[in-house]
This record gives structure tokens, sequence and C-alpha cells, in this order.
């Protein structure tokens, strides 16, 4: 309904930036993650935030193509030939950056959704 | 002739008593008047508040708010005035003559 | 690739052009439509959309190169309550301006938004959204006394 599209849009932020939020902590929880499944080290994610009308839509979780960390530990059970082990392409410091500004993002919607509802029920608390 | 005194006395008294009568109808009509006149000072007032605040000039919030309260008293009393004059015609229409 | 900050800066296939409000339909004569509760019903129009647009901006707070929309409110109300208020002539605000805002600095991800900015221009909205709303009651109640003469019945 279009008189609750402003609220809608409000949702969508929140949406996006939990789902963003989500991926980052997947990204610092497998931070040392030497194999995945498909035999290769853990490869950081990241969001596609595209515009969707008014609000936002993730529109995809992609790969970082950067290339994973080699550090030198031949004692390590995932080392290569020459003794490097791949460890993913994962940051902490900034997927901690990161989680800030997906968790403030989250909070600025929520908020701009409760001054919304605000408004709305003040316009139907002037029918009574 | 003793009988022109009396109709001179006679004819002097209703205009003795119809002054002080005109002039609490002047009194009357003036604050009345005066109360017609403020109604529409506050509602001037009240609706060049509004627009400066939609417009974006200086208005302060609580001058607003209170130019919106004392606009609506005064058009109230107003109003009660205006019943209570009815009320008083209606009852003067209805007395046996 | 610090900058990125977890996200893709793919630029978006289809960036969205600001929607159209269109107005024309509202606000002919009515017996409500005094002067001053003209220019107060318009003002509210004017104050939700820009609400809805400034959650947009918040909604998209993070997304790589979106560029921030808002709506003039204080100029439109300026174009507004300059026309005529009796008949359909001389409307001159048909179609709500919601501008997008090239003038505002690029952060590194393209995006212009700034959050606590979007914040208090919503937050002023919705407090000058709730003042209008109380004039207009304040009037229709107003109305309502001189309708029925001040009796309770």
């Amino acid at each position: 309904m279009a008189v609750f599209q402003g609220l809608e849009v409000s949702a969508s932020g929140m949406s996006a930036h939990r789902l963003w939020q989500e991926v980052v902590a997947v990204n610092i929880a497998n931070a040392e993650t030497t194999r995945t499944p498909s035999g290769e080290p853990f490869r950081r994610k990241l969001v596609v935030l595209m515009q969707d009308g008014l609000g936002v839509k993730v529109a995809a979780i992609t790969d970082d193509p950067s290339p994973f960390r080699l550090v030198y530990d031949p004692s390590h059970p995932d080392a290569d030939p020459n003794g490097y082990v791949r460890l993913p392409n994962v940051h902490p410091v900034l997927e901690m950056v990161d989680l800030m500004a997906a968790t403030r993002g989250y909070e600025l919607n929520a908020q701009a959704f409760s001054l919304q509802r605000q408004m709305l029920q003040q316009t139907l608390d002037l029918l009574r | 002739m003793p009988i022109e005194a009396i109709k001179g006395l006679a004819l002097e008294q209703p205009s003795e008593a119809a002054r002080p009568t005109e002039q609490v109808v002047q009194v009357f009509a003036e604050s009345l008047r005066g109360l017609l006149r403020e109604v529409e000072t506050n509602d001037e007032r009240l609706t060049e508040l509004k627009r400066r605040l939609l417009v974006g000039e200086p208005v302060e919030l609580h001058e607003l708010l209170l130019a919106a309260e004392k606009a609506n008293l005064s058009f109230q009393l107003l109003l009660s005035v205006r019943n209570r004059l009815l009320e008083a015609y209606q009852e003067l229409t209805r007395m046996p003559l | 690739m610090a900058k990125v900050a977890g996200k893709s800066d793919k630029i978006p296939i289809d960036a969205e052009p600001p929607p159209r409000y269109d107005l024309s339909e509202t606000k002919s004569r009515t017996v409500t439509g005094t002067m001053a509760s003209v220019g107060l019903e318009r003002a509210l129009d004017v104050l939700s959309v820009r609400a809805k647009v400034l959650a947009g901006n918040l909604a998209n707070a993070s997304t790589p190169n979106f560029l921030r929309r808002d709506v003039p409110f204080h100029a439109v109300m300026r174009a507004m309550l300059s026309e005529p208020t009796t008949g359909d002539e001389g409307r001159g605000v048909r179609i709500l301006p919601v501008q997008v805002d090239f003038a505002s600095p690029l952060r590194a991800d393209g995006n212009n938004t700034s959050p606590e900015r979007e914040l208090a221009a919503l937050t002023e909205t919705a407090l000058l959204y709730r003042t209008t709303l109380q004039l207009l009651a304040k009037d229709l109640s107003q109305l309502r006394a001189a309708i029925t003469e001040g009796r309770r019945s």
C-alpha cells in the first residue's frame, strides 16, 4: 500500500544492513578457515547493495576476488609443497569497521522507521 | 393651565430614561465590535505565523501554538456571546405584549 | 580494497530516477478549503513525500554510487502559497520536485548521503508534520464548532 511506502523503504534498509552484518560475521568467523568443502580456503564474502525503488536490496553476495594470504608454516596440515599455507583474504580490522557501519546503518533505518510510524500514528489519531 | 405643565413633564421623562439605555447599547456595541476585531486580528496573526512556519521564515514554535490557542479561544468567546445574544433576542420576541 | 568496506563497488545497472508525485488531482474548492487550511493540507502532502525520500536515502546509506535525493520543502510551500486559492488556474506546483542532490560531497564509494544529516532532516520533517497536523486539527475543530453553533449534542 502506498500509505506505508515509507515504512517499507526503512524496512528494506533494515533488512539489507542486517544481511550485511551477517555476512561480515561469517567473514570474521572464518578468518582462519583454510579448508572449505570445495577444498579451497574460505574466500571473503561481499554484499552487493542496490537501489530498489526508493529503498534498497542486497542484489547478490559475491566473493572477494583479492588473493589469499600466504603464511609460511610447513607444519600446517594444509601447507602446500613449499610449506606455505593459504589463509582467507579476511582482515579482522576491516571486518570490524564494516560491522560497525552495517550496525549503524541498521540502527539509523530503525529510527527512520520509528519516526515514520509516529507520523502515521498521529494522523490516525486525528481522525478520532 | 396645570395640564400643560403635566404634559411637559410626561414628555420629558422618556427621553431622560432613553439616554442611559442608548449609552448602554453604545458601550455594548463597541465592545462587541472590539471582540470581532480581536478575533479577526488573532486569526490574521495566526495565518501569518503559519505561513512563516511553512515557508521557512523564523518563527518560534511556542509563539505559533499560543497564537493558535488564542485565536481559537477568542473565536469561541465570540461564538458564546453570539449565542447568548440570540437567546436573549428570541426570549424578547416571545414576550407577550 | 579497504575503501570498498565489505561491499562490491559494481555500479548498479538501473540507477533509479527519483519518483514522480503528482498533486494535480487534489485540492480543489471545498468547504474546508480556507486559505490557511489548504496550505496546511498541502504541507502535509509535501512533508510525507519528503519523509519517504529521506527514508530512502537512509536505506541506501551504504549503496555504492547512490546519490541522495531531497524535496525543497520551504521553496515548494512558497510556490504553493503564492497561488490563488480560488479556481484551478495557476496551480503552479503540480509535480512535486524530488531532486537528486549533485552538490553534496561524494564518499570513496560514490555515495553522497550523510546518515546523520538524513536522520536530522527526517526528525525535522516529522516534527513539522506533527505541528502542521495539530494546527489543522484545531482549524477543523473550530469549523465544527461554527457549524454546530457550539452545541455539544
